[in-house]
């Protein structure tokens, strides 16, 4: 069966990393996904609520789930606007656009393992590559282990990386420390959250990366800030990018 | 109102509805009873005690003690021993330097290491802690599992005051560098048998 | 800059040491994780200590009334402190009573939290903390920057120092155990010297009334048998129902705080030893009104483990004293702003929401849920910095509206482009201090996508 796929591109990603759309969209389409992209979406709110303006970010929830009632799923590149919503979207009036989208809302990678099960990827990626574990991916959605716990959990990242051809997957010293992005963090406390990326992008330098790879594009836009200022460092790409095949 | 009545009525306003408690059975059912000496040997030996095992061997405790006792103690060491009941005299601890603290725990925990003892063995409660060094004798039979058993075994008989202790004192207060003898005793042998 | 960004960029400035501070403390956190991956029914222990303190959250009148009338039956004083104040009003009675002028402390976060020290030496009464970095930082005059290593922000080399001057150890030696070995001489002292001995509590067992104190130094069980009079101060969150819960909670609390499987002493004190006298003083101060708000109440089930603050990336890179507080780290900024909402608004915001608290706590607070929540209060009560609130308010508007959110984004990568370097990183723009912008790209996805469309 084919599903009606909403595609959800973060506001940020829209601005700056058109190729992650590109990549998401293209590689829905290869998994026998009828996409449908509503040219209406902004942004899911979380900069409003991780701010502790909730009150005024809620505002744009009902908006964001009116464009995706029809579809089967939503699925967008970035587990932390995702977990946004299905989190975080209990403030608004529980509609039942609302109910859907929060139930049917999916990461990319997520959709891949849960939803359309997929078990090889016809694409090639031969380079040392640093998985990046966002902390809403990791403690939010569990889309892999958090090191802190002792229990199983399906490691959804790692499996579905693991099915790209020629890639080697470096083991990091600190499996899964947050980067310090954290939204207006990132600048509200500017110092501790650039050293934070600092200490992040060294462990990939020590453990000879040459991809830092992640769900999330927002973490990514700080190391990469980070890289490009100190002059050394891995390169860097979405996940979405290299589950497409696009090559470095 | 007095300060106790107005926290209670604060309380029986603000608490939340009534919440059961939990089962613990899960913690007690099909708990592994092996190799209960040796993961007791191996965790008192990583909280920095000196372990000897004398089960299954013929020797007597009380000669391997007193001889034990004067070639790491000392000859003339002083000796707090509460094996024999606790009529023992009471000694001042602050002008007394006391060599060594001997007890035999009731129960003893393999995960962690830690030994019962009560006031029935301590009659005078610093003996345990301003002692130089503690020697527990450790009858391998009173080894339980976890705290879970060890608790249950407590429950016949909480008493006055009594402690888990789990090896010699220590800290790490200094740059988490470990040191052996912080305020308790510098050093904890246990004798298995 | 809110206070504590301020103070993390002062800490951080020395590199090195943040590095060093850094390590230490992930350190803690390795053996705690190892320590914890021993326990199969790890994650079953921590749903059931969760659960029973929810349990004692609920039925908290009960606990500290069936608590009291045992320990009475014990023997033992009970007092109740409504807060700080009349916390140390009631020790200073017992010292008064007894013509007290020596107290030795073990470590107990709630006297940190009531003043307690300040209060007795303004009365001229000697108090001397025994845990050896309680007493490090005491001679220090600093508070403390853990609330399990206490020290942990100082260098042996200081402490080093620090005993050269006040305990006349050899000057240049830094060696912990030399330095351990001389404060232990000092310390053993002051417990047969003290007229009294105080302790925190960690549990405390309303079946039976007896309190539990842990240490590794035994420093708490030295001060209390050495001392005529012992006084034990616990926040009335501290009660447990029965002796047989205490088996959950000592299997989790030194795995989750130092990866020990236990502390070297845990000591259950019920009755007096014969004549001595045994205090206990049950405290509030604001823990009443904490336990009324249903969002932020099971911060209330706190063991003072301090893990949360050993896995947390902001705390093991700002240093405790950032935050400013008696409690440091997320469970401290969880705490605080319950007692002083706008003294603490910046705690809520030193932390980017990663969870690994969350995940490392032994009681399950949800502490990052509650970061988050609180960060919502802050809004609410207008609390929040002006220019947080205009520019988030500006976008909010922008992306209300889809025309204008398009417009604008082209108007801004258009300007990325043009603006000449110096225009770009200038004092205003804290990302760019130390961070590159994104190369903005010639369309954004939409305009990628109604192209491709258009074809």
């Amino acid at each position: 069966m084919k599903y009606n796929v909403g595609l959800f591109i973060p506001c940020y990603v829209d601005q700056f990393f058109p190729e992650v759309g590109i990549a998401t969209l293209r590689l829905l389409e290869k998994h026998n996904c009828n996409v449908i992209f509503p040219e209406q979406q902004t942004c899911c709110g979380q900069p409003m609520a991780n701010t502790g303006m909730e009150q005024e970010g809620k505002k744009i929830y009902q908006q964001m789930a009116e464009l995706f009632k029809n579809c089967d799923y939503i699925v967008g590149p970035s587990p932390s606007c995702v977990y946004h919503i299905r989190k975080h979207y209990d403030v608004a009036e529980q509609t039942e656009e609302i109910k859907h989208l929060r139930a049917n809302c999916y990461d990319l990678v997520e959709f891949l393992y849960d939803v359309l099960k997929i078990t090889q990827l016809d694409v090639s990626f031969p380079h040392r590559v640093g998985l990046h574990k966002g902390c809403h991916g990791l403690r939010g959605m569990q889309l892999d282990k958090p090191s802190e716990l002792q229990k199983e959990v399906a490691p959804k990242w790692t499996t579905i990386l693991h099915m790209v051809n020629d890639i080697e997957i470096a083991d990091l010293t600190r499996t899964d420390e947050c980067c310090g992005f954290g939204g207006t963090f990132a600048v509200a406390e500017e110092a501790i959250s650039v050293k934070m990326g600092k200490d992040r992008v060294q462990d990939h330098i020590n453990n000879q990366v040459e991809v830092i790879t992640s769900g999330d594009m927002s973490c990514l836009m700080h190391l990469q800030g980070i890289i490009k200022r100190q002059k050394n460092g891995p390169k860097i790409m979405h996940i979405a990018n290299i589950l497409n095949g696009d090559t470095l | 109102m007095s300060s106790r009545a107005s926290i209670l009525e604060k309380i029986r306003n603000n608490k939340p509805e009534l919440v059961e408690l939990p089962d613990l059975s899960i913690f007690t059912h099909n708990v592994t009873t092996e190799n209960l000496i040796d993961t007791f040997i191996e965790v008192s030996t990583t909280n920095a005690s000196t372990v000897v095992n004398l089960v299954n061997t013929e020797t007597s405790l009380e000669l391997f003690l007193a001889k034990f006792i004067a070639e790491n103690f000392g000859e003339h060491s002083k000796v707090y021993n509460t094996l024999n009941g606790n009529d023992i005299p009471e000694i001042d601890f602050k002008t007394t330097h006391v060599d060594v603290f001997v007890a035999l725990p009731k129960i003893a925990v393999a995960e962690n290491g830690c030994m019962w003892i009560t006031n029935e063995q301590l009659p005078q409660r610093i003996s345990a802690f301003g002692s130089e060094n503690t020697l527990f004798i450790v009858d391998h039979k009173n080894i339980v599992p976890t705290m879970h058993q060890a608790y249950s075994k407590v429950k016949e008989n909480i008493g006055e005051y009594g402690v888990f202790i789990a090896g010699p004192s220590k800290t790490a207060d200094i740059e988490q560098s470990l040191v052996i003898g912080a305020q308790g005793a510098v050093s904890n042998t246990i004798i298995l048998i | 800059m809110s206070i504590h960004a301020q103070k993390a960029k002062d800490f951080i400035a020395n590199e090195e040491r943040t590095n060093w501070h850094d390590g230490a403390l992930w350190h803690v956190r390795n053996k705690r994780d190892i320590s914890a991956s021993g326990v199969p029914e790890w994650e079953a222990l921590r749903n059931t200590a969760s659960q029973i303190k929810d349990n004692v959250l609920s039925n908290l009148d009960t606990y500290l009334i069936q608590f009291e009338a045992a320990a009475k039956a014990n023997g033992v004083h009970i007092h109740w402190a409504a807060n700080g104040n009349e916390h140390n009003a009631i020790i200073g009675d017992i010292i008064d009573k007894h013509n007290a002028r020596k107290i030795v402390k073990s470590k107990s976060m709630l006297t940190e939290e009531c003043g307690l020290n300040h209060f007795l030496e303004d009365n001229g009464i000697e108090i001397i903390d025994t845990d050896l970095g309680e007493r490090i930082i005491q001679m220090r005059n600093e508070p403390p920057s853990h609330i399990v290593l206490p020290a942990i922000h100082i260098k042996k080399e200081e402490v080093g120092e620090l005993f050269h001057a006040q305990l006349g150890t050899e000057k240049g030696n830094a060696d912990p155990t030399y330095l351990t070995k001389a404060a232990r001489t000092h310390l053993q002292n002051k417990f047969f010297e003290a007229d009294i001995a105080i302790t925190g509590v960690n549990f405390a067992i309303a079946e039976t009334g007896g309190v539990v104190i842990c240490t590794n130094e035994g420093n708490a069980d030295m001060g209390c048998h050495a001392a005529p009079v012992h006084i034990h101060c616990m926040g009335m969150e501290k009660i447990l129902p029965k002796l047989e819960h205490l088996g959950v909670f000592t299997r989790l609390l030194a795995r989750s705080a130092t990866g020990q499987p236990s502390t070297i002493y845990t000591s259950h004190y019920h009755k007096p030893e014969s004549s001595k006298e045994m205090h206990i003083v049950i405290v509030d101060n604001g823990r009443s009104e904490q336990l009324a708000k249903e969002d932020f109440r099971n911060s209330l089930k706190c063991i003072r483990c301090g893990a949360c603050m050993n896995t947390c990336p902001i705390y093991r890179r700002s240093g405790g004293h950032s935050y400013h507080a008696t409690i440091p780290g997320p469970i401290g900024a969880i705490l605080q702003p319950n007692r002083d909402l706008k003294a603490y608004s910046d705690l809520p915001f030193a932390s980017t929401l990663c969870g690994s608290c969350s995940d490392v706590c032994p009681v399950k607070i949800n502490i990052h849920e509650q970061l988050y929540k609180w960060r919502q209060e802050i809004y609410k009560n207008n609390e929040l910095p002006k220019s947080k609130v205009t520019s988030l308010k500006i976008a909010t508007k922008v992306f209300k509206s889809p025309s204008t959110y398009d417009f604008l984004g082209k108007f801004a990568r258009a300007s990325m482009k043009a603006l000449p370097r110096f225009m770009m990183y200038n004092k205003f723009n804290d990302w760019g201090k130390h961070r590159e912008l994104p190369q903005p790209p010639k369309q954004s996805f939409k305009e990628w996508y109604k192209n491709k469309n258009n074809e």
